[in-house]
C-alpha cells in the first residue's frame, strides 16, 4: 500500500512538472519563427514538438496516478542504509566533477579514488594508494598517447 | 563480391584485428562481472572511438557486444550469479552442472551455443537487413514519422513492468531532445542563453550517465559486494570436463530453436536478450521429453539459453542498420557511435556506405569466431576476473565516465550533463521507469520531428497526412494495437515479458 502511495506521488510530481513545462517553459520559446527565411512554408513552429512531449508526459503521469504499481522492486528509501550508500557515491561523484576543473583530472581523480575506496571500507593502504595514483595516470596516458585526447589539467597538471 | 573481399582484408589488418580482440576480451571480462553490464561497457567505450576510423570503432563495439553477452555465462555457471541479465536462465542448469564438478563442460557448451547463436544471427542480419532497407527506401516523411512513432510505442510498452512508465520514459527523452536549436527554423529552445546548450545535450555524456553512472549508484546500494564462492573449473571426472557427442545430440535442436527465437526477439524493438534467454530455456524445457531434468544440470538448458541470448545480437542490428531504429540500449549507443563516425544508419547506408554495411556483417561473424577462440583459451584466466573486488572497479569506472564525457568535445559542460543524466537515470530507476526508451526517444526525436514537420508542410497542416498511405496507416494501427494488447494482457494479469 505504501508503495502505491509512493508511485502515485511520483505520478503527481510528473504531472506537475509536465504542466510547468507546458505552461511556462514552452511559451518561452521565441515565436517569431515565421519571419525566418523560408519559414512561411511551415505550418507548425518550434513550439509544436515540445508541446507534444509535455502533453505526453502529463498524460502518462496521470496514468501512473490512476494505476500505480503495487510493487516497486528498485525503490530504496533515501534514509535506508542502501539509500545512504547511493547518496554517498552521488556526493563523491558531484564533488569529483566540481574538482576536475579546479585541480585537473589526475589530482581530482586521486582524491576521488582515495575517498571512494576509504568510504567503502578499503583499509589496505598499499592498495588504496596504488589504485589512487596509478589509475588516473594510466587513464590520462591512454587518452593522451593512444587517442590524442587531452584531459583537463587544472592547477595540478602532470608533466606529460 | 570485390567489396566484400576488400572489407575482409580491411578487417584482417593488424590494428583492426587488435581493436576486435580488445573488444572481445573487454566484453568478456565486463560481461563476466556481475553488476557490470554490456550496455555500460559499450557506453564507456564510445569515447575511445572518436579518434579511430569507422572500421576499428565498429569492430571494437561489436566485439564488446557479442562477447559481453557470452561473458555473463562464466559467472552464471561458476558463481550462481549471471554476469548480465541475458545470462539469467543459464544459472538454472549451468550452476547445477558446476556443483556436480562439470563446470568446464557447461562453459564449453555455453561457448558452442553462443558462437552458434551469434553466427546464425549474423546470417539472418545479412539476409534480412538489405531487403528491409529496400522497402524503407520508398518511405516518405509521413511513413518515417509513423515508423518512429510505432518503434517508440513498442519500445515504451515493452521496456518496463508498467506500460505508462515505459511510455513516460520515451516522452521524457522526446522533451530532452528538444533542447537546442530547432532543426527547421533555427530558433533556440530551452537554451537559457547558455552557449553549450545551442547544440543540445551531447549524446555520449548522456548515455554514459544514463547507463554507467546510474549503474554505479545502484551497485553502491549493495556496497559493491561481490557474489559468493567460485566453484572449481574442472572436476575429477574427465567426462565432466568435455562436451560429449551425447551432449551435442541433446543440445542441437534446442540450439536451433533458440537461435530462431533469439533473432526474432532481437529484431523486435524493446525486448532484448534477457527475454530471449528465458523464452529459449522455457521452450526447450516445454518441448523436452524429460522436463524433470531441467534445473538439475541439463546440458541442453545451458545450450538453449546461451544460443538465444547471443542470437539477439545480430537480430537487434537489423532495424538499426536498415531503418536507423535502435531496439535497445546497446544498439542505441551503437547508433551514436555510427553518427560520431559521420555515418547515418538507415536505408541509404546501403547505397552511400556499402563498405560500412559489409564491415558490420563481417564484423559480427569475426567477433563471434574470435569470441569462440578467445573463450576456449582464456577460460581459466577469465575466472580470475571474478575475484576482482567491485569496490575497486567502480571508482575507476567513474573516472572513465568523466574522462570519456569530457573527451567528446573537450568541454567540461558535458561532464555536468553526464552527472545530471546519471542522477536522472537513477531517480527514474527507483520508480521502476526504464531508461532505454528515454535514450532511444532522445535519438529518434530529431528524425521524428523533422519528418513530422515535413509531412505537415506537404499537407499544408492537415494531420491526416499521417494516415494517407497504407504503410503509415499500418504503422499507426500497429502502434495502437501494441498499446491495446499490452493493456489487455495487463488487465488479465498476464503482462508481456519485459527486461
Amino acid at each position: 500500500m505504501r508503495t502505491m502511495t509512493t508511485d502515485r506521488a511520483f505520478g503527481v510530481a510528473v504531472m506537475l512538472l509536465a504542466l510547468a513545462f507546458i505552461l511556462f517553459a514552452v511559451p518561452s520559446i521565441d515565436d517569431d519563427w515565421k519571419k525566418a527565411v523560408g519559414a512561411r512554408y511551415f505550418t507548425v513552429g518550434p513550439r509544436y514538438y515540445p508541446y507534444l512531449a509535455g502533453i505526453l508526459c502529463f498524460v502518462f503521469g496521470a496514468l501512473i496516478v490512476l494505476k500505480p504499481q503495487a510493487w516497486l522492486p528498485d525503490f530504496t528509501p533515501p534514509t535506508s542504509p542502501a539509500g545512504r550508500r547511493a547518496g554517498l557515491v552521488l556526493a563523491i561523484s558531484a564533488a569529483y566533477v566540481a574538482l576536475v576543473p579546479l585541480l585537473g583530472f589526475e589530482a581530482a581523480s586521486f582524491f576521488m579514488l582515495a575517498a571512494f575506496l576509504y568510504a567503502f571500507g578499503v583499509r589496505r593502504w598499499a592498495m588504496l594508494i596504488s589504485v589512487s595514483v596509478l589509475a588516473p595516470v594510466a587513464v590520462s596516458l591512454i587518452f593522451l598517447k593512444i587517442f590524442a585526447l587531452k584531459l583537463p589539467s587544472g592547477l595540478l597538471p602532470l608533466p606529460f | 563480391m570485390a567489396l566484400v573481399l576488400q572489407t575482409l582484408l580491411n578487417i584482417a589488418e593488424p590494428l583492426n584485428l587488435l581493436a576486435l580482440m580488445i573488444g572481445v576480451i573487454g566484453g568478456m571480462i565486463v560481461g563476466a562481472i556481475p553488476g557490470m553490464t554490456v550496455t555500460m561497457a559499450v557506453a564507456l567505450s564510445v569515447p575511445f572511438t572518436i579518434s579511430m576510423g569507422p572500421t576499428p570503432s565498429l569492430l571494437l563495439l561489436l566485439g564488446i557486444y557479442c562477447a559481453g553477452t557470452y561473458g555473463g555465462s562464466i559467472s552464471a555457471i561458476l558463481l550462481n550469479a549471471p554476469g548480465t541479465p541475458a545470462n539469467a536462465a543459464t544459472v538454472f542448469d549451468g550452476y547445477e552442472l558446476a556443483k556436480q564438478g562439470k563446470a568446464y563442460k557447461a562453459l564449453l557448451m555455453a561457448i558452442i551455443a553462443s558462437v552458434y547463436g551469434g553466427l546464425f544471427s549474423a546470417l539472418v542480419l545479412i539476409v534480412v537487413a538489405s531487403g528491409l532497407a529496400e522497402v524503407a527506401l520508398r518511405f516518405g516523411p509521413a511513413e518515417i514519422a509513423m515508423l518512429v512513432v510505432f518503434s517508440l510505442t513498442v519500445v515504451g510498452v515493452l521496456s518496463g513492468e508498467s506500460m505508462a512508465k515505459g511510455l513516460l520514459a520515451a516522452a521524457i527523452g522526446m522533451g530532452m531532445a528538444t533542447v537546442g536549436t530547432d532543426p527547421m527554423v533555427g530558433t533556440p529552445r530551452f537554451t537559457f542563453g547558455i552557449f553549450d546548450l545551442y547544440d543540445g545535450f551531447a549524446y555520449i555524456p548522456l548515455l554514459i550517465g544514463l547507463f554507467a553512472l546510474n549503474e554505479m549508484f545502484v551497485q553502491a546500494e549493495g556496497a559493491f559486494r561481490t557474489g559468493g564462492a567460485i566453484l572449481p573449473l574442472k572436476g575429477a571426472d574427465p567426462e565432466g570436463n568435455r562436451v560429449t557427442g551425447e551432449d551435442l545430440r541433446r543440445s542441437l535442436v534446442p540450439m536451433i530453436r533458440s537461435g530462431f527465437l533469439g533473432v526474432f526477439i532481437g529484431i523486435l524493438p524493446g525486448l532484448g536478450s534477457a527475454i530471449a534467454t528465458f523464452l529459449g530455456y522455457a521452450e526447450t524445457k516445454r518441448a523436452s521429453k524429460e522436463p524433470e531434468r531441467f534445473g538439475k544440470g541439463a546440458i541442453e538448458g545451458v545450450a538453449a539459453s546461451e544460443a538465444a541470448n547471443n542470437a539477439v545480437t545480430g537480430g537487434a542490428l537489423v532495424p538499426l542498420l536498415a531503418l536507423s531504429i535502435p531496439g535497445d540500449g546497446v544498439t542505441a549507443i551503437m547508433l551514436g557511435a555510427f553518427l560520431i563516425q559521420g555515418v547515418t544508419p538507415g536505408p541509404l547506408i546501403f547505397i552511400r556506405n556499402p563498405e560500412i554495411v559489409d564491415t558490420v556483417y563481417l564484423g559480427v561473424i569475426a567477433a563471434n569466431v574470435m569470441m569462440g577462440v578467445v573463450a576456449l583459451f582464456a577460460l581459466k584466466p577469465m575466472t580470475a576476473v571474478l575475484k576482482v573486488p567491485k569496490v575497486v572497479l567502480y571508482p575507476v569506472v567513474l573516472m572513465i565516465c568523466v574522462a570519456g564525457s569530457y573527451a567528446i568535445r573537450n568541454n567540461l559542460f558535458d561532464v555536468f550533463v553526464m552527472l545530471g543524466a546519471g542522477v536522472l537515470g537513477y531517480g527514474l530507476r527507483l520508480f521502476s521507469v526504464p531508461v532505454p526508451p528515454l535514450l532511444i526517444a532522445f535519438i529518434l526525436t530529431r528524425p521524428l520531428e523533422e519528418s513530422m514537420r515535413q509531412a505537415l508542410v506537404s499537407s499544408e497542416g492537415d494531420p491526416l497526412v499521417f494516415l494517407s498511405s497504407p504503410i503509415s496507416t499500418a504503422f499507426a494501427l500497429l502502434a495502437v494495437a501494441a498499446v491495446l494488447y499490452t493493456g489487455w494482457r495487463a488487465r488479465r494479469g498476464r503482462p508481456l515479458p519485459t527486461e
